[in-house]
């Protein structure tokens, strides 16, 4: 226990240089990496999603602790291939054509690896053939596309277009999300789901896995 | 479907609607200027009116019974920049107008033979219906057209420019100067501006275009020119803008920052102008922060917190009622100050700080404040970096907006806006995009020369931008 304590602590504080030990020591001590990862990890990122979503810590904050989360994972990999452990899901990440803002869509990708969804991240300015190639390669089941602008967020529709044009859409959930964003707009595109923030987005991630 | 009947206390009017329309768009309908700076999510609290004394969100009321409402925006008095000296007199009988077309507000001059300037008008952009910055007006020219925001803005310009004429009587009108960011001149023209909506964000023209007033959709006639621009989003504006700075001294550059929705920010010196945009949103003009508002009548302006813990304040006209720019900038400066605020912008007030009377700041308006100041901080940085600048090289700064000739430069080094070296060298420069712009019609400046010396930068194909950015959200 003290062990997974220890790990939870330091990913909240965001101690990157502190955390590979003690990811170490705990399984040097035989706590298993799934328990690691399903005990300590996850709630500490679940605990920073609702601090965020409250305005209690902001962007940096999250950051540092997203950092210190992936740190972790980099010791802990080998041993969950070993014990079998699977992420929950897969997801490719983007930002859509002609947008080249990338911080929310960054954040989203570390909250939802907080929650153990394994990411693509596909990068900025990206288009539909290139998020139908990524579906198809992949096996992802979820498709969360980011954007900034008024001006842009119409590509998040051409991007779902090209999925039904793929005969891929049923095979996926699309989520979008971006400042100009609401839910109504994103159900006129025909979106599953629009998220306010990076925190909410990484709930509704979990529970569309889960679901599947 | 029901008829309901909205009373308009402004002007004592009563206009038609049917029930379940929104007020907002039924009071646009009617001719009545409202600013829908979120677009009508329901977010910015800038097209709030009032009924039975209570305020209410225009765009996000639905209509179901007959009210009297006021609406406080067609009463506040803009935010006039000083700096620029008018005559009030006329000699000579063509007349040329110097022409600033910003994104909020417009600004005329009409010029008064060689030297003078006989007087200056400003009023409200009528575009601010399609929100607050440039990004939404593009996106409306992609829905409703680019005559549907020209219109506006040509009507209002020949408005100002005839009530001009008649008061001085003028007997013709020579000819037209403007300047404006580049989407507000592709409006102007009449051209497309769509492309500048998505990357690579490309402009249809950046050089000096000249016309004629009647082609545009003027009533009279007359040579209209407009300056030329450096980039997409660092419009003629800024470099009219520019020509009004000092040249900084041999060895030595000078910085230069616009605050504004779109926050310009120049590093310059003899020999080139490396300059960058920066999206700092409307936080600074009032948006999206609860307690937040434009500079008018009731707006705090400035907040010490004092050594008794008795704040003083200061604030325009009778009871304060808002938070304005400055004020913010000051408010949140203190409460660094005392702790109140801790580095990473943590309110440690639970139920928010309490300014004066119901005023309050919360967590939520810091944090919107804080992406707001890292957005210009790492501007200013990245462009310092680019040109190989360090703080030290620094001769002047220059600070241009709106308030930039109220704002408290301690508050914003406290705040990180600027860096504290910076302090002992700013240089308020008010209106300098119009008076860069008459300058260059009296022919003592020429934009141009400023324009081929400038290295546009875009923030966003910049590596290093975003760790900028993340690093100086905190204070």
């Amino acid at each position: 226990m003290e062990y997974l304590q220890t790990v939870n602590e330091l990913i909240q504080k965001g101690k990157s240089k502190d955390i590979q030990l003690a990811v170490k020591e705990a399984l040097d001590s035989g706590v298993s990496a799934a328990d690691i990862l399903n005990k300590a990890m996850i709630p500490a990122m679940e605990v920073i999603g609702s601090k965020f979503k409250s305005g209690e810590i902001f962007v940096p904050e999250v950051l540092i602790s997203a950092r210190a989360m992936n740190k972790g994972t980099e010791i802990l990999r080998p041993a969950l291939l070993k014990e079998g452990v699977k992420p929950i899901g897969k997801a490719i990440i983007c930002t859509v054509k002609g947008d080249l803002h990338d911080v929310g869509k960054n954040l989203v990708k570390m909250m939802l690896e907080g929650v153990g969804i394994e990411c693509i991240d596909l990068g900025v300015d990206v288009d539909g053939k290139k998020v139908v190639e990524a579906v198809k390669s992949s096996g992802a089941a979820l498709v969360c596309l980011s954007a900034l602008l008024t001006t842009t967020m119409a590509n998040q529709k051409e991007i779902i277009d090209s999925l039904v044009a793929a005969g891929i859409r049923n095979k996926v959930k699309v989520m979008v999300g971006g400042a100009p964003l609401t839910s109504e707009f994103a159900e006129k595109i025909g979106a599953d789901a629009f998220t306010a923030d990076a925190a909410s987005a990484a709930e509704v991630a979990k529970k569309f896995c889960l679901n599947q | 479907m029901r008829q309901i009947v909205i009373k308009v206390k402004n002007d004592g009017r009563e206009i038609l609607a049917s029930e379940g329309e929104i007020l907002s768009k039924v009071l646009l309908r009617n001719g009545y200027d409202l600013p829908l700076t979120c677009g009508g999510k329901g977010t910015c609290g800038r097209c709030l009116v009032e009924k039975s004394g209570i305020g209410i969100l225009s765009c996000s009321t639905f209509l179901t019974e007959n009210m009297e409402i006021f609406i406080p925006y067609l009463e506040e008095n803009i935010y006039v920049q000083q700096g620029i000296k008018e005559t009030g007199k006329f000699h000579g009988d063509k007349a040329c107008f110097a022409l600033d077309i910003g994104t909020t507000t417009v600004t005329i001059a009409l010029l008064d033979g060689e030297d003078g300037v006989t007087e200056t008008v400003t009023f409200k952009n009528p575009q601010s219906r399609f929100g607050s910055d440039v990004i939404s007006r593009i996106n409306a020219v992609n829905i409703e057209g680019t005559e549907a925001l020209k219109r506006p803005l040509i009507d209002s310009i020949s408005n100002a420019i005839n009530n001009l004429v008649k008061k001085y009587f003028l007997k013709a009108v020579r000819e037209i100067f403007v300047c404006g960011n580049t989407t507000m001149l592709h409006i102007f023209w009449g051209e497309d501006c769509t492309t500048l909506g998505y990357h690579p964000y490309t402009a249809r023209f950046l050089e000096r275009k000249e016309g004629k007033s009647k082609e545009i959709g003027f009533p009279f006639e007359c040579k209209v020119l407009s300056l030329s621009g450096i980039s997409s989003f660092v419009g003629s504006d800024v470099a009219a803008g520019l020509v009004t700075a000092q040249i900084p001294r041999e060895g030595k550059k000078s910085i230069w920052i616009d605050f504004g929705t779109n926050a310009e920010v120049a590093v310059f010196s003899s020999k080139e102008y490396i300059t960058t945009s920066t999206a700092a949103g409307p936080c600074f003009e009032g948006a999206n922060i609860s307690c937040g508002m434009p500079a008018t009548e009731g707006a705090i302006t400035s907040f010490r917190l004092g050594e008794s813990g008795i704040p003083e304040i200061n604030y325009i006209g009778k009871k304060p009622i808002g938070l304005c720019g400055t004020g913010l900038i000051d408010v949140i400066a203190e409460l660094i100050k005392h702790g109140i605020i801790d580095s990473t912008g943590y309110l440690t007030l639970e139920k928010g700080f309490p300014i004066i009377n119901n005023i309050v700041l919360t967590q939520k308006d810091i944090r919107e404040f804080q992406l707001a100041k890292a957005a210009i901080r790492s501007g200013i940085e990245t462009l310092l970096d680019n040109s190989g600048t360090s703080y030290e090289e620094i001769d002047k700064v220059y600070l241009a907006g709106g308030f930039s000739s109220y704002i408290s430069v301690e508050s914003a080094a406290i705040c990180g806006i600027i860096p504290r070296a910076f302090t002992d060298r700013c240089v308020s420069i008010a209106n300098a995009a119009l008076k860069g712009t008459i300058l260059c019609a009296q022919g003592k400046a020429d934009e141009r020369l400023v324009v081929k010396l400038s290295k546009p930068v875009e923030l966003n194909e910049q590596v290093k931008f975003n760790d900028t950015f993340i690093e100086y959200i905190g204070f």
